[in-house]
């Protein structure tokens, strides 16, 4: 404590003598900002992190340095606890997906997007459902017919209780047909479950099918707005007539009730570093499409999320077998 | 080949070079100390590798394995205190051998045997694992999930001296997979409310309590007990060729053995020693002489422990299944190096595969050039004070363990299971088997439940597999063989009379 009393005085002192014309009050940020990352080093997830911490370290945009904490377990509801847990000051924050909604819905944790304050989103990546490229089902609209013909049949591979479980869901939903769920885990478990046709379609993300399509997976329909580039040929779920756009975003999560000034300058920094056109070919690369959606459009698509979600949940529990 | 070859130029360029000496002259290091094991070398470094190239990581892993298994033999033969687990059956003909006043020609022995072990199993490792790969991509969950009842069942039946003990251990370790968010069906369970257990206990620092803070716990206990040594003369470390070609069926026979209860799931390298050492000492001639000081003895637990190593390799690239508790510890490397183990990793990660490979053979070949050579002065290190080592080793176990999620309760977590392992170790419980158990039961769990949601006719599907099929078989004839063995050798008693 001494330590860090010593070391904060020394540096604000430090800050006066270099700025010369220092306000009376501390401006924020007067201390690092701690992002906390649900995922292990490396990693899709981990890497939206490292490229702004380069961007902010390189530009001094922040005015500060950006610390990234990183805290799997638990389907990241380790961190997101630790995040709502922590001091509203601004010097403590992170970032999630969809899966801050889902794991409520299967009773996980006890609080949503609602418990936090939302400082945007930094990109997005786009879902998409793939089959093996020598698949008897070559086009959604073939495996939705065989769903139909056969109820309980085609088998989705999953992992239980995250938006890939609950994006076939709402395909289901919407198609009024019935999948045959069978829990397999993350998306590098998935390809190999498709791929040696153990398992007959998977959510898998953009960046996944463009790594692995020379390795017999295949896209055949993408829950984005519009086509993507890398694949023409592939429609969009509504092309197809089922009303679902998920996209896994990089949704910043900070706790609630911080000081309007710092969400502020938070939300212009993540803003204005999402501009930066070495930041977007960064996340470009990652397949993550580098666009910032402000806080109130988030929450609206969050609040889409929970509400689709909700009625799902049981079907979703059903797989404890 | 050629894939070996470019793997093999790849390793010998300056950095993964680097590596795999550091590794290899470490592992010995370890190895030889009594005290000190490569499983506590191997899970230290995983935390410093995070930032590491992950092929490089690897490489530098798999070469502490190799030494640490090489260089329990030095205290084996010169303290008669086995350096590592593995190196047991080398204190019987090692130490003997030494104390007639031959302990060069029992260094060279063990060290020439290791090589040799190391190398055989090598070859096997870079023949098998492309073609098992390949079958194991048809594997589904069925196959998975019986392929580890089976290994299962192997550890409790192998181990029977102490097949309770070694089954008590096993369930433990089970037991302490259980808790935490549950993958099959996304629900929390045994958590007690204690959100800090949602994420259950992660392998890392279980590893790091079982193989590292136990064993500080136990040193700091013991700390005051100094080994003696036997002096080495001035003799030459090497054994004549002559002398090898006498051996060279044992060699191969013991490192046979090695490699193939290396590839059964589960096993370690003590448990090869202990199987090649008794066959060797069964088929021969002079079996009175095992335990004496017998060149034998020495070449069939060396050969068979570092085939061991080169064995227990090929399950965990073929299919991510941990052939030895140290694979364990590789096996959760790969995966925080988000490398997916399974058959894909010879077309997703194949490079990366290769490379590996060709680390063990050289790691074989540096450990034999380094123990050669500076034999002299590892025998003069195995004698340090371990007072020096412990508080060292003690922060780097707290430090890789808050690293992994900087969390404290991984810290706590460290601890807890180092107090459990000093005290299973005490009553000399296996610490093996509650690795393996640990590890193997969220695969066993997950197989298991993907298996039922998979199969519209339950259980039953099991049926529509039939290597899935073989292998529930093979695991129930298992599981009884030692009973049937145990009647037959009661009728036997009994029929003459």
């Amino acid at each position: 404590m001494l330590v860090s009393r010593i070391l904060k005085a020394s540096l604000a002192a430090a800050a006066i003598t270099f700025a010369g014309t220092a306000t009376p009050q501390a401006a924020y940020p007067e201390k690092p900002i701690k992002v906390i990352v649900p995922t292990q080093a490396g990693g899709g997830m981990d890497s939206v992190a490292r490229i702004l911490q380069r961007y902010f370290d390189e530009t001094g945009k922040l005015g500060t340095q950006m610390v990234v904490v990183n805290m799997p377990g638990a389907g990241g509801t380790i961190a997101t606890r630790e995040i709502m847990d922590s001091d509203p000051d601004g010097y403590t924050v992170g970032f999630w997906h969809e899966g801050i909604i889902t794991s409520k819905a299967m009773g996980v944790v006890d609080y949503d997007h609602t418990a936090f304050d939302l400082l945007g989103v930094t990109g997005y990546g786009i879902l998409g459902l793939g089959v093996a490229g020598d698949s008897p089902y070559q086009t959604f609209g073939e495996l939705i017919e065989a769903a139909r013909a056969k109820p309980n049949e085609v088998k989705v591979a999953t992992n239980v209780g995250l938006p890939v479980h609950f994006v076939p869901l709402m395909v289901e939903d919407a198609a009024g047909v019935e999948f045959r769920y069978v829990q397999t885990g993350g998306g590098a478990k998935r390809f190999p479950s498709v791929v040696a046709k153990h398992t007959d379609t998977a959510i898998f993300g953009a960046i996944e099918f463009i790594n692995w399509k020379d390795a017999n997976l295949k896209p055949i329909v993408f829950f984005s707005e519009k086509r993507l580039e890398q694949f023409p040929d592939v429609p969009t779920a509504k092309e197809e007539g089922i009303d679902v756009i998920a996209n896994a975003n990089r949704i910043w999560l900070a706790p609630k009730g911080m000081p309007e000034e710092a969400r502020a300058f938070l939300v212009n920094a993540l803003r204005e570093a999402m501009a930066d056109e070495t930041v977007q070919q960064q996340f470009s690369d990652l397949g993550v499409v580098p666009e910032f959606i402000e806080p109130e459009e988030i929450e609206k698509q969050l609040d889409w999320w929970a509400a689709t979600a909700e009625p799902l949940v049981a079907k979703a529990r059903q797989l404890q077998q | 080949m050629g894939d070996l070859a470019g793997a093999l130029l790849f390793v010998l360029h300056p950095w993964p070079f680097f590596y795999i000496l550091l590794g290899t002259s470490l592992g010995i290091f370890v190895g030889a100390v009594p005290g000190l094991t490569g499983g506590m070398l191997i899970t230290l470094t995983l935390p410093l590798t995070f930032y590491m190239d992950s092929t490089l990581a690897l490489i530098l892993l798999v070469a502490m394995y190799v030494g640490s298994v090489s260089g329990g033999l030095i205290s084996a033969t010169l303290l008669r205190m086995p350096g590592t687990p593995s190196s047991i059956m080398t204190t019987f003909d090692g130490y003997p051998m030494a104390q007639q006043g031959q302990p060069e020609r029992a260094l060279a022995l063990g060290i020439g045997s290791s090589l040799v072990g190391g190398l055989i199993a090598g070859a096997f490792l870079v023949l098998l694992s492309p073609p098992l790969s390949r079958w194991a991509m048809t594997f589904g969950p069925f196959e998975y999930f019986t392929m580890v009842l089976m290994a299962i069942v192997l550890i409790a039946s192998i181990s029977q001296g102490s097949m309770v003990k070694g089954l008590i251990a096993g369930f433990l370790g089970i037991a302490f997979a259980l808790p935490g968010l549950n993958e099959s069906d996304g629900q929390l369970r045994l958590t007690f409310g204690f959100h800090a257990l949602d994420g259950g206990f992660q392998l890392l620092p279980v590893l790091l309590g079982v193989f590292v803070m136990s064993q500080i716990i136990k040193d700091a206990y013991e700390i005051g007990k100094q080994p003696v040594s036997l002096e080495l003369g001035t003799g030459r470390v090497r054994v004549s060729l002559r002398e090898w070609r006498g051996h060279a069926v044992n060699i191969l026979r013991s490192s046979v053995i090695g490699t193939w209860i290396g590839i059964l799931p589960g096993v370690g390298a003590s448990i090869s020693a202990i199987v090649a050492y008794v066959t060797a000492k069964n088929v021969s001639d002079t079996p009175e002489k095992f335990g004496t000081g017998h060149a034998e003895g020495i070449v069939a637990s060396e050969s068979a422990n570092n085939a061991n190593v080169g064995g227990a390799l090929i399950p965990m690239i073929t299919m991510g299944i941990p052939g030895s508790p140290i694979d364990a510890i590789l096996l959760s490397a790969l995966i925080l190096h988000n490398i997916q183990p399974g058959p894909l990793l010879f077309i997703t990660n194949g490079d990366f595969v290769w490379a590996l490979m060709a680390a063990y053979l050289v790691a074989n070949v540096l450990m034999f050039l380094i123990m050669t050579a500076s034999v002299r002065w590892i025998a003069r290190a195995v004698l340090i004070d371990k007072a020096y080592m412990l508080p060292v080793i003690f922060v780097c176990c707290m430090i890789g363990a808050y690293a992994l999620s900087n969390r404290m309760y991984d810290v706590w977590v460290v601890v807890g299971f180092g107090v459990i392992g000093f005290f299973l170790d005490r009553a000399r419980v296996p610490l093996g088997p509650f690795v393996i158990g640990f590890v193997l039961a969220g695969i066993f769990e997950v197989e298991l439940r993907s298996s039922m949601q998979m199969s519209e006719a339950g259980f039953l599907g099991i049926f529509d597999r039939p290597i899935a099929t073989t292998f529930l078989v093979l695991s129930i004839l298992m599981l009884f063989w030692p009973f049937v063995q145990s009647w037959r050798r009661r009728t036997k008693k009994e029929s003459p009379s």
